[in-house]
């Protein structure tokens, strides 16, 4: 059950879901990943995305136009 | 995990649209059908997501058509508007309003170049502005971009159009008569919405199918 946080603050589409696609890729089953962002439209997409795969998505807006996702795999 | 409510910038902005709203009507009543549209179409595109990269992207990096079959529904609708338009003008003698373009060689370039430009921002020009008005200040440089690159491609338009081959223009009503023109177009338009939706599901189907065949093996 290992916990990693990575900050994708200032990244644009697509990159931030494609690094946590790798991310996620190289990650056990049940091991946790907390992403920080702050692009929106990227935060619709990685829900989704996360949803299709039946991962596990949290999401928690912490400040105006800053999210942190946590994706349980 | 405080939200501010950014009430002092709401107010702000209520009151610019207030004022220029009636600035507007004052100087010309036009103007204010237009300030309406162009508020309601930014409401829209910000709380929608919209992006003419994105629908790209999602096809070729993640197979994903949602964007895709939106874009194509903006068209299609677009489509009927403007076809009502055009037609309603041209009854009534009037000169055709909009442009009937044509495909050429600097259709090709155009594209290619504004590809690069969209891939190295991760957005085209309206997600740039909308991405502005988010607060994402990245995104300035992007205009600023957007700026220099389209009076620099103004300046050379004509060239491009005068020089390189070009095909002559296609107006589909001219072709098939009033309503057919715009129903080939929106069957065009809609068997790519069904294409995508097969497209999808193909897709799908065949990884679950690979799924299946590397557990056998």
């Amino acid at each position: 059950m290992e916990q990693k946080r990575i900050n994708l603050c200032g990244e644009v589409c697509p990159v931030p879901l494609m690094i946590i696609q790798q991310e996620l890729a190289n990650m056990a089953t049940g091991d946790t990943l907390i992403v920080d962002i702050d692009m929106g439209q990227t935060v619709r997409n990685i829900l989704r995305w996360c949803e299709k795969n039946n991962y596990v998505s949290e999401i928690d807006e912490t400040e105006d136009g800053a999210w942190l996702i946590t994706i349980t795999k | 995990m405080k939200k501010s409510s950014q009430l002092l910038p709401k107010v702000i902005v209520l009151f610019v649209i207030a004022a220029l709203s009636i600035n507007f009507y004052l100087v010309n009543k036009f103007l204010i059908i237009i300030w309406l549209i162009a508020l309601s179409t930014g409401f829209i595109l910000h709380r929608s997501g919209i992006c003419f990269s994105g629908a790209f992207i999602d096809i070729i990096l993640f197979r994903n058509y949602t964007m895709a079959r939106a874009l194509l529904i903006i068209i299609m609708v677009s489509l009927l508007g403007i076809s009502a338009f055009q037609s309603y003008s041209l009854s009534k003698g009037m000169a055709l309003p909009g442009f009937v373009g044509s495909l050429g060689v600097s259709t090709a370039m155009g594209a290619f170049l504004f590809g690069i430009g969209m891939v190295f921002a991760g957005a085209c020009g309206f997600g740039t502005l909308q991405r502005l008005g988010e607060g994402f200040s990245l995104y300035m440089w992007v205009l600023i971009s957007i700026i220099i690159g389209s009076v620099i491609g103004a300046y050379h338009f004509s060239w491009w159009t005068r020089t390189l081959p070009r095909f002559s223009p296609v107006y589909l009503p001219d072709i098939f008569g009033w309503p057919w023109g715009v129903l080939v177009s929106l069957t065009v338009l809609s068997s790519l919405y069904l294409f995508t939706l097969f497209a999808e599901k193909g897709f799908v189907s065949f990884q679950k199918g690979l799924e299946k065949w590397s557990k056998k093996g």
